[in-house]
């Protein structure tokens, strides 16, 4: 388990960068409904991968484009997570 | 002692550490699909003991995945437990109402989630 969790982690890290491009694409777009697709997986599989600020970060996210926020709050709620991406990203 | 177990999640990431978190017990053999139409399509072959449903899936979530698989003679009675990321009071209570056994709140812990999962066994 331990082994192939590491790979597994290690594959999620190389896949942050990817993640932040998108998320910051779509806000940068104006699309809401896919920045609140991408906080939704965020939310949903940080911890899984040993990323608990990646949840913790993207769920807020999440819950604000669900209920209608507007772009510039979502853009303000995404920097702590976009930075926590590019420190993920960063340490590959 | 075999059980057989279907995992269902459009996410790539997620369903690799679920079939691994999963086969951490020796009893399951995970098989794993990435949305609910191949799961309708494997479903009856595999005869799975439980289906773990993700519930936020593009063209046919896991609420609509899960009255599908009900149409299945096979799979009618089967449990099937929602896994989401929204597992607020409300929702738990949405998803149990439309006939699921249980609901796992995801992030899921990859070292529990077998145990987790015998519980609805």
């Amino acid at each position: 388990m331990d082994e192939q969790f590491k790979l597994l982690r290690q594959r999620y890290r190389e896949r942050a960068g990817e993640r932040l491009l998108a998320l910051d694409r779509a806000l940068a777009a104006g699309d809401c409904a896919a920045a609140e697709n991408i906080a939704h997986k965020l939310a949903g599989s940080g911890a899984s991968f040993g990323f608990p600020q990646v949840s913790q970060l993207a769920e807020p996210l999440e819950l604000a484009a669900n209920a209608g926020a507007d772009i510039a709050d979502l853009r303000h709620l995404a920097e702590p997570l976009l930075a926590e991406l590019g420190r993920i990203a960063q340490a590959v | 002692m075999t059980i057989r177990l279907l995992y269902v999640d459009d996410e790539e990431d997620i369903r690799e550490v679920a079939v691994l978190a999963l086969e951490l017990d020796p009893d399951f053999e995970v098989r794993a699909c990435s949305s609910g139409r191949e799961a309708l399509a494997e479903a009856p072959a595999w005869a799975p003991a439980l289906i773990l449903l993700d519930v936020m899936m593009p063209l046919m979530d896991g609420p609509a995945t899960l009255v599908k698989l009900r149409e299945l003679p096979e799979l009618a009675s089967a449990p099937v437990v929602f896994i989401t990321a929204r597992a607020q009071a409300a929702e738990r209570v949405r998803l149990l109402a439309l006939g699921a056994t249980g609901v796992i709140a995801k992030p899921f812990d990859p070292m529990t989630l077998a145990d987790t999962v015998r519980t609805f066994l």
